[in-house]
């Protein structure tokens, strides 16, 4: 076993809202070609048939207001370019069109071409830079939250494309409640009373000895008391607090994404300033789905779930049979065991050597690692790929990095 | 980079963003309608905040219009009432500091009383859907409403 899997004790993910890999990350190609970023000439016509390129404009707040739609039949739309034909292929022709039809304008349309430059992003971008970033993470469905983050709990989102959070009963366990029976670790951290948790459900049932608050991961980091493995929430809101006005920190759109950088930098140091911690945990960082904004590579088809979507559900006249992944989204993995600059080529088929993960490569990663083989789960999460063979240096990184917040 | 001294990156935090009364954005509605469901449909009079409405009743379009008046500062305040009201009367709450190794010994009393709260929960759960289907069903978001 490699050592920096021997040394493992702990698997952080912290997983963010609405963006795409290009938007944040697509400006890295300039300075790495490696990373399937932007190249400048990526565009969608407009409703008026105007080609809009890419720009790298994107602002922290009040560009993306209103909300980019992303339910299931705009992200076909954005996905098709519109084509509805029997044969189509994903051409990623229509989010000029879709975002159009949000606010009727066509130059404010064009703002979802979007992107930042990467010293905008001073964290998300150094962190991707210095470990290892994901050509190829998608998102579970082409559709909203909740149904995606559903698949980073039980690797499936048990046939819902939309926001239906009610998957009592059903068959397959949480990867908190497999943690549970095999007398493990395993806890969401939200990040307060106020803001709370979106594991509706889990809230009900389990409430609370899988859940703490942001304030209770820094003190299980301090402490080195962090369960083996953790799933972090960001602020959704901006709300009063008794230490004073948090601001909203989960980047959908319209909230700050210079907030959310914040908050990665922080759940960062909290786990970096513990050396035996740093040394024995992985953090991944990724979004949840791009939140209706442009990525230029086609989702890919994938394994089918048990699972299908009626045309009514769907909204788009088709049943669904999760077969076919949402739009990318980045993901960055940080561990001093990761050589510096890893970057994991992909999807499989459009690269050589190219894989595929999404988010059911989350809990069939904790799984794999940390409870072996296991037969209650979905298709889809018995063929997701796994990310622990990043992990290949013989000896622990020296270099640091910290990130300074101020005012 | 030098092994020895830490690479320090300046990160910038927002200023003068804060707005409380921001309407809540699709994602917060939804939050909010699964604990007004969990609110009126599970709870007890007794654990209820009092501040909100039925939702049952409510068409989707009701609701979508009662919803969309509500800010994210109204939204917090009532997410952390309901989070306070689920962390008091789930019966496991002693269990809270342990690790979840520690959660499976359960004493017999705790195992009993989580029995019965989840058997009401689904009587409760149950005798919801047969009484008002139609209700239910409506409490679901429509595949054509905007999710995020």
């Amino acid at each position: 076993m490699p050592p920096g899997l021997d040394r493992l004790r702990h698997i952080v993910v912290l997983m963010m809202e609405n963006r795409s890999f290009d938007h944040m990350l697509g400006s890295l190609k300039a300075t790495d070609p490696r990373i399937d970023g932007l190249t400048g000439s990526e565009s969608n016509p407009d409703t008026k048939g105007a080609t809009v390129r890419v720009q790298p404009k994107a602002l922290y707040q009040s560009q993306l207001d209103p909300d980019p739609n992303h339910h299931f039949p705009e992200v076909d739309r954005q996905i098709f370019g519109g084509n509805q034909s029997p044969d189509r292929v994903a051409n990623m022709q229509g989010f000029v069109a879709s975002y159009f039809n949000e606010f009727r304008n066509v130059k404010h349309s064009h703002l979802i071409m979007n992107y930042f430059p990467a010293q905008k992003l001073p964290v998300l971008t150094t962190l991707a830079t210095q470990f290892a970033v994901f050509n190829g993470w998608f998102a579970s469905i082409p559709g909203p939250t909740v149904c995606n983050r559903a698949f980073a709990h039980y690797g499936t989102s048990f046939g819902e494309v939309g926001m239906n959070v009610f998957y009592l009963g059903k068959k397959y366990p949480s990867i908190y409640q497999r943690m549970v029976k095999a007398g493990h670790t395993a806890k969401i951290y939200y990040y307060d009373q106020a803001s709370s948790t979106l594991e509706v459900v889990n809230l009900v049932t389990d409430e609370p000895k899988v859940f703490g608050t942001y304030d209770q991961f820094l003190a299980d980091c301090d402490s080195g008391n962090l369960p083996e493995y953790s799933f972090i929430e960001p602020n959704y809101s901006d709300h009063d607090a008794i230490n004073g006005e948090e601001l909203a920190s989960d980047q959908h759109p319209d909230h700050n994404v210079q907030a959310g950088e914040v908050y990665i930098a922080a759940i960062y140091n909290a786990i970096r300033k513990n050396q035996s911690l740093w040394e024995s945990t992985i953090l991944l960082i990724v979004y949840d789905e791009h939140g209706g904004i442009y990525d230029h590579v086609p989702p890919p088809a994938c394994t089918p779930d048990e699972f299908k979507a009626s045309s009514d559900a769907t909204g788009t006249g088709r049943e669904f049979l999760f077969d076919r992944l949402g739009v990318r989204v980045p993901a960055v993995l940080v561990s001093p065991w990761i050589p510096k600059g890893t970057v994991v080529p992909g999807p499989a088929g459009r690269v050589p050597d190219g894989r595929t993960f999404d988010h059911a490569s989350i809990p069939a990663t904790v799984t794999k690692f940390f409870l072996g083989p296991f037969d209650e789960r979905s298709p889809r999460e018995k063929a997701a790929d796994t990310f622990l063979d990043l992990l290949t240096l013989d000896k622990v990184r020296t270099d640091s990095i910290i990130f300074q917040t101020s005012l | 980079m030098n092994d020895s001294e830490p690479t320090i990156i300046p990160v910038l935090k927002p200023r003068g963003k804060f707005n409380r009364d921001r309407k809540i954005n699709t994602l917060l509605q939804y939050q909010v309608r699964h604990l007004l469901d969990i609110e009126h449909k599970q709870l007890t009079a007794s654990h209820r905040t009092g501040t909100t409405l039925d939702p049952t009743p409510m068409s989707d379009k009701e609701l979508d219009k009662y919803l969309k008046s509500w800010t994210e500062g109204r939204a917090a305040k009532y997410i952390e009432q309901m989070t306070v009201k689920l962390h008091e009367i789930h019966p496991a709450r002693e269990e809270q500091t342990q690790t979840m190794a520690g959660a499976k010994r359960v004493s017999r009393a705790t195992r009993r009383a989580k029995k019965k709260v989840q058997a009401k929960a689904q009587h409760s759960r149950k005798s919801g859907s047969k009484k008002n289907s139609k209700a239910k069903s409506n409490a679901r978001p429509k595949s054509k409403s905007r999710s995020t």
